[in-house]
């Protein structure tokens, strides 16, 4: 691994929701559907109020090129379309769907079969069915828009993730072994990448051998290889994954594209493996539930447009005396909410529901210069001159010192000794220097 | 439901914490102080009084002159004068113990900034103060007073053997002499994650194979253990502030600092202080190192030198 070895940090949480299989939620009155993800342009809404959906209607389409498909995720009357927030903080469209009190049986809604396996018929289903990309928050099909080149020349599929909290994807690929085998089947056609690389912490060398045994026994014309990346939070960003498996720097002058890169998640293939062989839309995502205060901690099918509050009520809530958090993402570089009426959208990977970290708020002392977060910091950047920096209102000089590189993982200020708020100065750097540039 | 507490990321934090590293350090240097205590007499015992007392003194005196806050939490004062004391010959006057804690402490810590500001280890330019007067003392005051006793400074022409130093039984600062208990030490420190492991080890390699190619086997080990170099390179070349932070710089620093004391060691004329002088010397360049020798690695992500823009 080079130097990069050294770099992030170890995982320091116990994951309680691996090893269970992805439980159902029980269905709701009401679901308050968002028609807009993280980092997406917003769709417009194809219905109107007072419509009666099935549980795949396409409810809204994109407006321009960039884009994405939302469907109904239940069967029921559309009652209204209001503005509200999203756990990003965004005022966006919501949908609010009354589901059917009785269900019927022709409740669902499916896409049309597709005629050939050809690339670009799933690059087409891609787009129609919905599906998002949560590695790079773009929509999957963008990416292989630019078919005339077929420059791609790696797939990585993750099956598993180094994150403190998120357990989707090694869940799914232990659950849902066959259909991300098969999705993967259908990415490396869309590529034209014919070696399929699954990507595994080494901590999961079990996972793996049982993934390479299953495609073993089932299919004979497969070609893959598994390959292995340091269980080190965050080493399954795209960026450092690169950086691990191919040595290459991907910044400004070379791009994912341009190295003919492809990463997908396990996550993905699952969702293309169903819309390919039973032209199901994506209405639902595997959400980790997770913390301190959750009874039944798991990887759930939650259906978007699920309330947080519907969530926490059926996953269970012990210790309510204790100050609590409620975050959206893990617990390293996650959004805190102060309500739980928001509502869950494909973008959703963790809900936290934690006990608060009494180190967190803790006074800061001066930095003593230690080089801890230097020495963790994954993208190769000296957070604590950019501390130094900021406190003297530098903008420029954030600028020079690559600010807009952090990722905002959160390792320096995990990590730090003297409990600066590294991440938290640096997050506020990269804004204010996006307004003095902005003013010219 | 009741309301939730809303912060920015992370919300967890490791549980480092530089006042618990300060703690540790001190606990593990009481073991070579009550060490000293007990070989050189109660003597030892004042000095180390005198250099703590005086530390601490000095930083609240400094922080009552310019109006500010006295944080009795903060022990840092605690580990300089621990460490100024321990490095100090048995027999120094307590008053330049005193004034040696208060360069240290008051002209360069808190004149600098405080925690975490100074350029320079404040227990070395203390005890390189302290050494301006002891070859002084040496020359005119001790060879009068101790015949017979034990020896207190290799500047007098005191000599050791393996055995002794290993044991502790040798001529040397107050809590220098001791092999072992600097091992002791700094196991446990790296263990706790306090120190890093990185620039005694490489100082020592450093020092070894410099010594062995100019001065032979034997006489590089005895050098090795003499004369404080093992307790500066695990107690003060390991002060976060005052040693690079990246580990190209690390390296190069413990290199330098290696290569210079064994060459110096048998060279010079300083004796005993030649180390802290070493010492400081290669201090001199972490600033520098800090500011040039970090960026390894062109960063990654997709915004590199958007300020041309």
């Amino acid at each position: 691994m080079g130097f990069v070895g050294f770099r992030g940090i170890y995982p320091f949480t116990k994951k309680m929701t691996i090893g269970a299989d992805i439980k159902q939620l029980k269905p709701v009155g009401f679901y308050n559907v968002p028609l807009k993800l993280n980092n997406i342009t917003e769709s417009e809404p194809v219905v109107n109020i007072g419509d009666t959906v099935k549980q795949g209607t396409l409810i809204a389409k994109p407006t321009g090129k960039v884009g994405i498909n939302i469907f109904s995720p239940v069967a029921g009357k559309v009652l209204n379309i209001v503005k509200k927030m999203t756990p990003n903080g965004e005022y966006v469209k919501h949908m609010l769907i009354m589901r059917n009190e009785n269900e019927e049986e022709d409740d669902f809604v499916d896409l049309p079969a597709l005629e050939s396996m050809s690339d670009i018929n799933l690059v087409a289903r891609l787009r129609d069915a919905g599906i998002v990309d949560n590695v790079l928050n773009l929509p999957s099909y963008i990416k292989y828009s630019y078919m005339g080149a077929r420059s791609y020349k790696h797939l990585f599929v993750l099956c598993d993730t180094t994150d403190p909290n998120n357990s989707v994807n090694q869940t799914i690929t232990e659950f849902r072994m066959e259909e991300v085998i098969n999705g993967a089947k259908y990415f490396s056609n869309i590529t034209g990448v014919a070696n399929i690389t699954f990507v595994f912490t080494d901590s999961n060398f079990k996972l793996a051998n049982k993934l390479k045994k299953h495609i073993m026994e089932s299919k004979k014309s497969y070609d893959f290889k598994i390959k292995f990346i340091p269980n080190k939070y965050p080493f399954d960003n795209p960026y450092i994954l690169t950086k691990v498996l191919l040595r290459k720097n991907i910044n400004e002058d070379n791009s994912f594209l341009k190295e003919g890169i492809a990463i997908e998640t396990a996550e993905s293939c699952y969702n293309l493996c169903r819309a390919v062989e039973f032209n199901k839309p994506v209405t639902s995502k595997i959400v980790t539930v997770d913390g301190t205060n959750v009874a039944r901690p798991g990887n759930y099918f939650v259906s978007s447009g699920y309330s947080y509050q519907n969530l926490l009520d059926e996953v269970g809530i012990n210790d309510l005396e204790i100050k609590s958090q409620l975050i959206d993402g893990n617990v390293l570089s996650g959004i805190a909410q102060y309500s739980t009426d928001l509502c869950l959208s494909l973008s959703t990977e963790t809900i936290l529901y934690m006990q608060h970290d009494i180190l967190t708020n803790l006074e800061e002392n001066p930095c003593i210069s230690c080089g801890k977060c230097v020495s963790v910091c994954p993208m190769f950047l000296n957070p604590t001159r950019l501390d130094e920096t900021y406190i003297n209102e530098d903008y420029a000089k954030l600028d020079k010192l690559n600010v807009h590189s952090c990722i905002e993982c959160g390792c320096c200020s995990y990590i730090c000794p003297s409990k600066r708020y590294l991440t938290q100065r640096i997050a506020a750097g990269k804004y204010y220097d996006r307004q003095r540039r902005n003013r010219g | 439901m009741e309301k939730f507490v809303v912060s920015y990321s992370p919300f967890a934090r490791s549980s480092n914490d530089t006042n618990k590293m300060f703690l540790y350090l001190s606990t593990v240097l009481v073991l070579p102080a009550v060490f000293g205590a007990m070989f050189f007499g109660i003597q030892a015992l004042f000095v180390l009084l005198v250099s703590v007392g005086a530390s601490f003194i000095s930083e609240i005196l400094y922080n009552l002159i310019i109006k500010k806050k006295v944080d009795i939490k903060n022990v840092s004062s605690l580990v300089t004068g621990l460490i100024l004391g321990l490095t100090m010959p048995v027999k120094m006057p307590l008053y330049i113990v005193a004034l040696s804690a208060f360069v240290a402490v008051f002209i360069t810590k808190m004149a600098f900034g405080g925690l975490g500001k100074n350029k320079f280890n404040p227990a070395l330019v203390g005890r390189v103060f302290a050494g301006m007067f002891s070859s002084y003392l040496a020359t005119n005051l001790y060879e009068l007073t101790i015949k017979g006793e034990q020896m207190i400074s290799l500047s007098q022409g005191g000599t050791n053997t393996i055995a002794n130093l290993l044991s502790g039984s040798a001529v040397g600062g107050i809590g220098t002499t001791s092999v072992l208990l600097i091992a002791i030490g700094l196991v446990f420190l790296v263990y706790s994650d306090v120190l890093d492991w990185k620039i005694p080890a490489i100082s020592v390699l450093a020092y070894l194979a410099c010594g062995i190619s100019v001065f032979g086997v034997e006489n590089a080990v005895l050098n090795l253990c003499s004369g404080s170099f093992l307790f500066v390179a695990v107690y003060m070349m390991t002060d976060p502030n005052t040693s690079p932070n990246s580990l190209i710089g690390k390296v190069i620093y413990s290199v330098m600092f290696g290569v210079l004391s064994a060459l110096v060691w048998d060279m010079g004329y300083l004796g005993e202080d030649t180390i802290f002088v070493v010492a400081l010397f290669v201090n001199l360049f972490v600033p520098a190192m800090d500011k040039y020798l970090i960026f390894r690695h062109k960063p990654l992500g997709g915004y590199r030198n958007a300020h041309k823009n």
